[in-house]
């Protein structure tokens, strides 16, 4: 994905992931600005189904050629779908990091959460 | 022109064995157990002959190897189960899959020995392979 983007029915961290939250539960993943440092994404190793996650901890990993970065959650909750596509396919997270590139669904533990996280407006002026 | 750098420097070197110092090679090790005893002419009567030639008269107890992750990249001071270490590794653009190389129990050097690497508290299977990883097809 050449531009950046950041769209605006998101939820953003500071960490460079977004959440897209549909009732008590929410599919994340990592940004645009987040892909675009990492480079080329080589791999992707989900969690496990049943994982238990916490806000602003790592839960996951994504590695490209050079560097294995932490994946922070944006919310907390209980995994209930990882990408396996991904594992196969790990550059969709860089050619479409809101769409095939999503990482993981989560049951939210806590949906007010969301209120500490940021819009879409916030999270793109805290780049600059 | 196309912008090059020290990443895709390392999945080159790395698919044709080559070593690196600082990674494969260090003062903790020497030619024998990196595999590069043809390099070495002990007769020659250079500093440290004498200890080359007992290494290479008694053979080494660890031997730098290279292999091929089954799923994920083992890095560099990654520890392989059963003693060595992961000391150089990468995702090979020409085979697709985590390669590299480390020092192993001279008895799990052999090619297509299963090592288990320790990959960030995570359990990854690894083979040894020959040298090298990669040949271009002419």
């Amino acid at each position: 994905m050449a531009e950046a983007s950041y769209p605006d029915d998101l939820k953003y961290h500071t960490e460079h992931d977004w959440a897209r939250i549909e009732g008590d539960t929410a599919t994340l993943g990592i940004t645009w600005y987040a892909q675009d440092q990492l480079g080329e994404v080589v791999f992707f190793d989900p969690p496990a189904v049943g994982t238990t996650i916490a806000k602003d901890s790592p839960y996951a990993e994504v590695e490209s050629v050079k560097a294995v970065s932490d994946v922070v959650a944006p919310l907390s909750g209980e995994i209930v779908e990882v990408n396996e596509a991904l594992k196969d396919s790990p550059e969709q997270i860089n050619e479409d990091s809101y769409g095939e590139g999503w990482l993981v669904k989560i049951k939210l533990s806590d949906p007010s959460e969301a209120d500490s996280l940021l819009d879409a407006e916030s999270y793109r002026s805290s780049l600059s | 022109m196309t912008p090059v750098g020290l990443g895709a420097r390392d999945t080159l070197r790395l698919e044709v064995c080559y070593h690196l110092y600082g990674n494969d090679l260090m003062e903790s090790r020497g030619p024998i157990e990196a595999g590069l005893g043809w390099c070495v002419k002990e007769d020659t009567g250079f500093i440290g002959a004498e200890a080359i030639r007992v290494a290479r008269d008694r053979g080494p107890s660890e031997l730098l190897v290279p292999f091929v992750t089954e799923t994920g990249i083992a890095r560099q001071g990654n520890a392989i189960h059963g003693g060595g270490e992961v000391t150089s590794g990468t995702l090979s653009p020409s085979l697709g899959v985590g390669i590299g190389m480390g020092y192993v129990p001279i008895d799990k050097s052999e090619p297509g020995t299963t090592l288990e690497i320790d990959v960030r508290g995570r359990s990854r299977s690894a083979e040894v392979r020959d040298k090298p990883l990669y040949k271009k097809e002419n």
